[in-house]
C-alpha cells in the first residue's frame, strides 16, 4: 500500500516539531451493496474508499490529520502541516520497522468481492420471497445485502509495522405488515467476520420468515405496560443491555478523564456475582474481531467484570499514557477519517448456571424480551436506554400475550446488581455502534438473564 | 482541475454502452479542535472528497464511487457501475436532469471564515472551557468540547447538459459540562453555530451549556402517569425529524409510508404547519439545486393541519404524475440518490413559554430525549424513549425529573398538539435542519417508578 521508505519519511516529518510517537494508518476498502424492495433489486452500489491517517501525539495531547492522496511529497506536507500544530525540539528518531508475522487467524474461504452479484441477488430473493408468503398480512419485504474488504496498513515509531485484512458480510430483511391503516415491521439480520461462506452455514429463508413472523406477531399486539417490573431478556443482541449499561463505560474515552460512573472502581463489586463479562476481539471470524486493533497491536481476549468484580477496562495508546496503564489491544475507528480509540469489539456476558423455563417460572408479572433492538448511554450520569422489538408478558410464570413499543431505561451500576440469573444459552449477535471514533461493527451476546427489576416505557397502565 | 478526467470518464463510458452519464463530486476541509485542562487536548485537519458516478444503460440506472479521483479509476468507475445497472429489476423510469429551470441566487459562503487566524480559535476553545469551569462551583469537568469548521464544494455535472456546483461553510463551537452535587451527576450541552467566526460567543455558550448541567441537579423520576407534555422547541424538532421519512414519495410508494393516499386531508391538528425552505439565508441546509440537480423550492409540507405535498425526485414525480418538488438527496458521494427535506420550518405560535404552561395542572416539560435511533418505529408511529426534563404544577415548572420515558404514536400526537409558544429555534440536534417553538401535547405516556 505505502513502502517502508516512504513512511519512514512521513513518520520523520509528522515528529519533526518534538512530538513523543506517531502512526500511520492506510487504508483501502471496497464496499458493495444491493437493496431489494418486493422481490426486485431496487439499488445497487460499488465503491472503494482509500485515504491514509496520520495522528502524533506530544504528552497527552494529540494531532490528527488525513488525506485522500497518496503521493510521497503529498503526505510529508500533510504530516508537516499537522506538526506544526505542535511545538518542540525534535528528538533523534532511528525507526526500525519490525514486520510482525502473526498468522492471521480469521480466515476468509470465500472473498464476498468474487461472488457475482447475480448471486447475490439469488440470495436475497430467497430471504425475500420466505417473508413474503409468511402471511396474507405481508404487504411489503425490502432485503439489504452488503459487503466489504478493508485492508489496512499502520506503522508507527515504535517500529511497529503490521497488514491486516477485514471482511464482513450483511443481510438483513424487514418485513411489514399492514391491517387497514395499521402497519408494523419486523426486521432480522445477520452479520459476519466470514467470507461467502457464510451462507451456506446459515438459512437466509428462516431470516425472511422470521421478520414476518415479527411483523405480524407485533401487528395486533397491545401496547406494552408503563412501569417498574421483573424482565427476561434473552439472549443473542439482549447483550445490548450490557453494551450500554456497562461497555460504554470501561472505554477508556470516559474512564481516563474521570467521565465514568465506573472510574476508580477496579477490584470493586459493581455487578451482581452472577454476572462474569468479557470484550474478546480474538472470537474467530466474529463481527468485531479483528487479527490487530486499529492501532496494530494484536487484539485479545479482556476479562471487563468477574464475578461481579470489576477486573478491566478497555484502553488505547493515548489514553494509556494518561491511565498509566496497559493498552488492551481494542481501539478502533470507522475510517481512515478518525483517529482511532478504545472501542468494545465483541462484548459478551458469559454462561450462568440457570434455566430460562426457570426464570420465566419465577416471574409473576414482568416482561420477556425476544429481541431487542439498539440504545444510548451517557456515560457519565451512567443512564441508559434500549428498545425492545418483540415482547411478551409474562403472567403467573408463563409468557402469555405479545406487546409492542417498549424502551427499557436504567443506570448502569444499578442494573448490573439487579441482575438476578443468568443463563446457560449463550448466543452472539450483531450491531453498528456509532461513539467518537465512528460507526463499526460491533459484536454483542449473552445467555438469557433476568434483571429483577427495571423501568418499562410502555403506554398501558400495568 | 478535474475537468479533463471527468471528460476522460464519460468518453469510456460512452464506449462501455452508458446512454447517459453523471458524476457528483464532494470535496470538503475540515477543522476540529478540542481542549483539556487549559491545552489543546485533540487538533485535527483534513481535506477529503470522492466522486459518485451514474449512468443509464437499457433504462436502468447503475452506480459507482471511488474516493481516489485520479485516472487509474476510471475504467473501475465505468465496469462497476454497469455490473450493478445489470442486476437491477425495478423498472421505474430513471432520469438525469438537463439543468432547465429556475435556480435562485444565493450565497451561504464566507470566504473570510477559514482567513481567522488558528490561534484565535485555539483562543476561544480555552475561554471557553475556563468560563465553563468558573461559572459554578458544582461545575466539575467537561466531557466534551469541540470547535468544528467544515467547508464543502459539491459539484454536479453529467452529460444531458447539467453543470452546477456550490459551495457552503460553517463553524460551531459546543461544551458539554458535568455538574456535580454529591453523589448527584448531570450533563449539559451549550453550542453556537454560524459561518461567521466571530458570532461565536464564549459568554453564551458558557452559560448555556453550564446552566443545562446545573438546573438538572437532584432530578427525579415520576410515578408513570399519562398527562399533558410540553416538548421544549429543539427537542420537538428532534422527536418531529426521526419521522421525517414519512413524508417522502420514495417511501410513500413503496408502501413504506402510512401517509399514503392522505394527501389534502387533515393529519394534524391545525396549529401545525411545516415549511420545507431551501433558500434560508445562513441556515445549514440551504441549496439552490438538490442532489439530481434539480432547482429547489420553498413549499408547505403541512399546512394548518392538512397534507399538502410529499417531498419527491425526478423519478418518484415522474411515478405520480407531478413536478419534483428539488428534494432529491444523496448522504454523501457513497450514496444513491433518495429523498430528503432541506430547512425544515415548524410554525411558531404567538404566546409565551409561560402562557403555554399556565392551564397545565400535573404534566411534563421534556428537554431532552434519547436513544432516538432506536426507539422510534416510523412504520407503526410508535415511541417510547428515554427522556428528562421538569414536572409541572399548577402552570409552573416544578422540579426536575430523569429515569422516566415518554412514549406515544407520531400520528395520534400530531392530532393532539395543542400549540406552539413563539420561542423558535433551529436545532442541529435533530436529523433534519430544522426549527420549531416549544410545543404542547395534549397526553403522553410517562413511565417511571
Amino acid at each position: 500500500m505505502l513502502s517502508k521508505p516512504v513512511i519512514k519519511e512521513v513518520l520523520a516529518a509528522a515528529m519533526s516539531t518534538g512530538g513523543d510517537f506517531a502512526e500511520v494508518f492506510v487504508e483501502d476498502r471496497f464496499n458493495n451493496s444491493i437493496e431489494m424492495v418486493k422481490g426486485k433489486v431496487e439499488r445497487s452500489l460499488s465503491g472503494r474508499d482509500f485515504g491514509i491517517g496520520i495522528r502524533i501525539f506530544q504528552g497527552h495531547n494529540s494531532v490528527y490529520t488525513y488525506t485522500c492522496e497518496k503521493e510521497p511529497q503529498h503526505l510529508v506536507e500533510v504530516a508537516k502541516k499537522a506538526a506544526a500544530a505542535l511545538s518542540g525540539i525534535p528528538k533523534g528518531m532511528g525507526i526500525d520497522f519490525a514486520m510482525e508475522s502473526r498468522t492471521p487467524s480469521h480466515q476468509v474461504k470465500i472473498m464476498p468481492g468474487s461472488v457475482s452479484k447475480m448471486r447475490k441477488v439469488e440470495l436475497m430473493k430467497l430471504g425475500s420471497s420466505a417473508a413474503m408468503s409468511y402471511d396474507a398480512a405481508i404487504q411489503q419485504v425490502v432485503v439489504n445485502y452488503l459487503d466489504y474488504t478493508q485492508n489496512v496498513l499502520i506503522a508507527n515509531t515504535e517500529g511497529r509495522f503490521v497488514e491486516d485484512q477485514r471482511t464482513r458480510t450483511r443481510y438483513i430483511v424487514n418485513a411489514v405488515a399492514q391491517d387497514g391503516e395499521r402497519m408494523q415491521n419486523g426486521n432480522i439480520g445477520k452479520g459476519s467476520g466470514k467470507g461467502f461462506e457464510l451462507y451456506d452455514e446459515i438459512d437466509v429463508s428462516w431470516i425472511g420468515k422470521e421478520a414476518a413472523r415479527m411483523a405480524t406477531t407485533m401487528l395486533h399486539a397491545k401496547s406494552s405496560p408503563s412501569g417498574k417490573f421483573p424482565v427476561v431478556l434473552d439472549n443473542k443482541f439482549g447483550g445490548v443491555i450490557f453494551h450500554e449499561a456497562c461497555g460504554h463505560g470501561l472505554e477508556a474515552t470516559s474512564v481516563a478523564k474521570g467521565n465514568s460512573v465506573f472510574a476508580g472502581k477496579l477490584g470493586q463489586k459493581v455487578a451482581s456475582e452472577v454476572v462474569s463479562a468479557v470484550d474478546d476481539g480474538t472470537v474467530p471470524n466474529e463481527w468485531g474481531s479483528a487479527n490487530y486493533d486499529d492501532e496494530g497491536t494484536p487484539t485479545q481476549r479482556n476479562v471487563l467484570i468477574e464475578n461481579g468484580i470489576l477486573k478491566g477496562y478497555m484502553i488505547d495508546k493515548l489514553n494509556s499514557i494518561r491511565m498509566e496503564m496497559a493498552i488492551t489491544g481494542s481501539s478502533r475507528r470507522q475510517s481512515y477519517k478518525y483517529a482511532p480509540t478504545s472501542r468494545m469489539t465483541n462484548t459478551y456476558i458469559l454462561n450462568g448456571t440457570h434455566k430460562f423455563e426457570d426464570m420465566i417460572a419465577s416471574i409473576e408479572y414482568g416482561l420477556y424480551a425476544k429481541y431487542l433492538g439498539g440504545g444510548s448511554v451517557n456515560t457519565t450520569t451512567g443512564e441508559f436506554n434500549f428498545a425492545v422489538q418483540e415482547a411478551y408478558l409474562i403472567e403467573n410464570g408463563k409468557i402469555t400475550a405479545p406487546v409492542k413499543g417498549a424502551t427499557l431505561i436504567g443506570t448502569g451500576l444499578e442494573v448490573l446488581n439487579q441482575i438476578e440469573m443468568v443463563s446457560d444459552n449463550f448466543d452472539s449477535g450483531e450491531g453498528m455502534c456509532g461513539s467518537v471514533s465512528g460507526s463499526i461493527p460491533a459484536g454483542l451476546g449473552q445467555p438469557a438473564l433476568k434483571v429483577s427489576e427495571i423501568t418499562v416505557g410502555g403506554r398501558e397502565e400495568a | 482541475m478535474y475537468k479533463q478526467l471527468i471528460d476522460n470518464l464519460f468518453t469510456l463510458g460512452a464506449q462501455k454502452g452508458f446512454e447517459a452519464q453523471e458524476i457528483y463530486m464532494l470535496k470538503s476541509k475540515n477543522v476540529e479542535i478540542s481542549v483539556y485542562d487549559g491545552e489543546i487536548d485533540k487538533y485535527n485537519l483534513s481535506e477529503d472528497g470522492g466522486v459518485s458516478y451514474r449512468g443509464i444503460v437499457g433504462g436502468k440506472m447503475g452506480y459507482a464511487y471511488t474516493e481516489i479521483l485520479d485516472a487509474s479509476q476510471l475504467q473501475m468507475l465505468v465496469d462497476e457501475a454497469f455490473g450493478n445497472a445489470s442486476v437491477i429489476e425495478s423498472e421505474d423510469k430513471v432520469f438525469l436532469h438537463d439543468g432547465t429551470g429556475e435556480y435562485a441566487a444565493l450565497d451561504n459562503f464566507n470566504p473570510s471564515l477559514s482567513l481567522v487566524p488558528m490561534k484565535e480559535k485555539i483562543d476561544f476553545m480555552l475561554a471557553l472551557e475556563a468560563k465553563v469551569k468558573a461559572f459554578d462551583p458544582r461545575i466539575k469537568n467537561i466531557t466534551h468540547n469541540s470547535y468544528d469548521e467544515v467547508e464543502t464544494y459539491r459539484w454536479i455535472k453529467n452529460t444531458k447538459g447539467l453543470d452546477v456546483e456550490d459551495r457552503v461553510n460553517y463553524c460551531l463551537a459546543y461544551a458539554m459540562p458535568v455538574a456535580t452535587d454529591g453523589e448527584d451527576t448531570r450533563t449539559g450541552i451549550g453550542y453556537a453555530i454560524s459561518n461567521d467566526f466571530y458570532e461565536l460567543s464564549v459568554d453564551k455558550i458558557a452559560e448555556e451549556s453550564a446552566k443545562d448541567a446545573l438546573q438538572m441537579l437532584g432530578a427525579k423520576s415520576l410515578k408513570s402517569k399519562k398527562c399533558p407534555v410540553v416538548i421544549k422547541n429543539e427537542t420537538f424538532t428532534q422527536l418531529f425529524s426521526a419521522y421525517m421519512g414519512l413524508f417522502s414519495a420514495e417511501r410513500v410508494q413503496k408502501n413504506l409510508s402510512s401517509m399514503a393516499g392522505k394527501l389534502e386531508t387533515v393529519i394534524a391538528s391545525e396549529v401545525l404547519t411545516l415549511i420545507d425552505d431551501p433558500h434560508l439565508h445562513k441556515a445549514l441546509a440551504s441549496s439552490r439545486f438538490d442532489a439530481e440537480g434539480v432547482a429547489t423550492a420553498k413549499k408547505a409540507i403541512i399546512e394548518k393541519g392538512v397534507l399538502k405535498t410529499f417531498l419527491h425526485n425526478l423519478k418518484t414525480a415522474a411515478k405520480d404524475g407531478v413536478d419534483s418538488t428539488g428534494n432529491a438527496s444523496k448522504g454523501s458521494y457513497k450514496g444513491t440518490i433518495g429523498i430528503a427535506a432541506s430547512n425544515l420550518i415548524i410554525q411558531p405560535g404567538n404566546q409565551t413559554f409561560d402562557a403555554l404552561l399556565e392551564d397545565i395542572e400535573d404534566g411534563v416539560y421534556v428537554t431532552s430525549l434519547q436513544g432516538l435511533h432506536a426507539g422510534i418505529d416510523p412504520i407503526s408511529g410508535d415511541f417510547s424513549l428515554q427522556c428528562s426534563g421538569f414536572s409541572i404544577k399548577s402552570g409552573k415548572l416544578d422540579f426536575p425529573v430523569s429515569k422516566i420515558t415518554v412514549a406515544g404514536n407520531f400520528f395520534e400526537m400530531l392530532k393532539q398538539i395543542e400549540a406552539f409558544a413563539d420561542d423558535f429555534k433551529f436545532s442541529i440536534f435533530s436529523s433534519d435542519y430544522m426549527g420549531s417553538a416549544s410545543c404542547k401535547i395534549g397526553g403522553l405516556t410517562i413511565s417511571g417508578e
